[in-house]
């Protein structure tokens, strides 16, 4: 914290791999029913976690976005951990392949609920990328 | 005295055989590297989770989940054995057939239906030999863990025990516990009775307590419990997944490494048992010259 300024660490972890480990400034976290902000010094917290976009600020400013499948949040003691069954990170993603998979996705037939329900989780998770993926675009 | 040339014939198979073993003590070795990497990586969130359990346990006054709870008559059990699919490596199949045989012992002293998945393919023979049905089967990817296939077949278990279709379930795996070491595991993952036990552990001291209070969740944490719990059972699949990986390139790079030690040890012997045939060989021509000179 050469800087003075204020930082939470922040570690990303599924199943395979760490996929993140680094000070940050701040996050966004996609909870289960929103997006959920976190500064350093928050409370401790454990909070359940969506299909979506994690968002990362790290202390030199840089953002760094990753796409979460559900998982958690846990705060304690100024460490931020997020758990999470899969995680992609935006530099490993490939716009015109995650488009293919979309149009795959979407052309694909779902009669019973369970298919319906595989469908919208594929979807979600193909969702959820592509937003990393903007938001890293966007700055 | 053994014929030199059949000696000669002898030594180079041998160390033919000193060849290949040799290379697969190598490929393994590469692999294992990999494999330990992969073994190791998946720790911390199995620690994560597990610490995530024992703060939820401590805030939340009753943990009850369908997942934690006995179902009041066991009758039907889930056994998922991970084999490998290739052999030549040491004593590895051969001690989770053995847990598998005491395990299928007490649940049939116990009169349980039992159905068998089965991974690798010197798994399912040994079920064969052993008459053992096999329901499902997965081939030829004992070195591919993926925590898609765990997911798999966690989600079908848990599905399947929400309905009360199966009433337990074990996974016999060979834990990694180090390169040198893999110790052949039953672990049961079907009710998680792990968890109670460790719940009061974790709520006993009032200082862990207190720090569990302090969280702040969101939502409630019996809804996070619920979301926690099926992720345990899949961990614990994928995990064995990994160490059993793991464990069968350790397990054969140490087999290999034998098979070449004892090749070179033979290709010595012989190399030495060549050289006096060779020797009394000549001593017995210059012998033979000798005496026919002085014959003259």
């Amino acid at each position: 914290m050469a800087s003075g300024e204020k930082q939470i660490h922040v570690t990303v972890i599924t199943p395979a791999r760490a996929v993140f480990d680094a000070d940050a400034r701040a996050l966004v976290a996609p909870a289960f029913d929103g997006e959920l902000g976190v500064l350093p010094g928050h409370a401790a917290f454990l909070g359940l976690l969506g299909t979506g976009a994690l968002r990362v600020t790290r202390a030199d400013g840089k953002l760094d976005c990753f796409a979460v499948r559900g998982g958690f949040l846990q705060i304690n003691e100024n460490n931020a951990t997020i758990l999470t069954q899969e995680a992609a990170r935006v530099d490993e993603m490939d716009p015109a392949k995650l488009d293919a998979e979309l149009a795959e996705a979407k052309a694909q037939q779902a009669l019973s609920d369970e298919e319906v329900a595989a469908k919208e989780r594929k979807l979600a998770w193909i969702e959820a990328r592509r937003k990393a993926l903007a938001a890293v675009r966007a700055g | 005295m053994a014929n030199t040339r059949e000696l000669v014939v002898r030594r180079k198979s041998v160390r033919n055989t000193r060849k290949i073993t040799n290379t697969m003590k190598m490929v393994a070795t590469a692999k294992l590297s990999k494999a330990q990497h992969a073994a190791m990586a998946a720790r911390p969130y199995a620690k994560k989770l597990q610490q995530v359990i024992g703060d939820l346990a401590s805030a939340a006054s009753n943990v009850a989940h369908p997942l934690l709870k006995e179902h009041a008559e066991p009758k039907r059990a889930v056994v998922i054995l991970f084999s490998t699919d290739r052999g030549l490596c040491g004593a590895f199949n051969a001690n989770l057939i053995k847990e598998l045989r005491n395990l299928r012992e007490k649940l049939n002293a116990r009169g349980m239906e039992q159905e068998y998945i089965v991974q690798g393919k010197k798994g399912v023979n040994a079920c064969r030999f052993l008459g053992i049905p096999v329901a499902k089967s997965f081939l030829m990817v004992s070195d591919k863990p993926s925590y898609t296939r765990a997911e798999e077949i966690g989600n079908d278990l848990i599905e399947r025990y929400g309905k009360e279709s199966i009433d337990e379930a074990y996974i016999i795996y060979s834990w990694f516990k180090s390169a040198s070491s893999q110790v052949p595991k039953v672990e049961q993952v079907l009710p998680l009775s792990g968890l109670q036990d460790s719940a009061p552990a974790s709520a006993e001291p009032a200082a862990a307590k207190a720090e569990g209070m302090g969280y702040l969740f969101h939502p409630d944490p019996q809804t996070i419990l619920a979301e926690v719990l099926p992720l345990v059972v899949k961990m614990s699949i994928f995990t064995a997944m990994l160490d059993s990986t793991a464990g069968e390139h350790a397990a054969r790079r140490l087999a290999m490494k034998n098979a070449t030690d004892a090749a070179d040890d033979m290709v010595k012997m012989l190399t030495r048992q060549y050289n006096r045939a060779r020797q009394s060989k000549i001593t017995q021509e210059i012998a033979e010259i000798v005496g026919g000179a002085a014959a003259l």
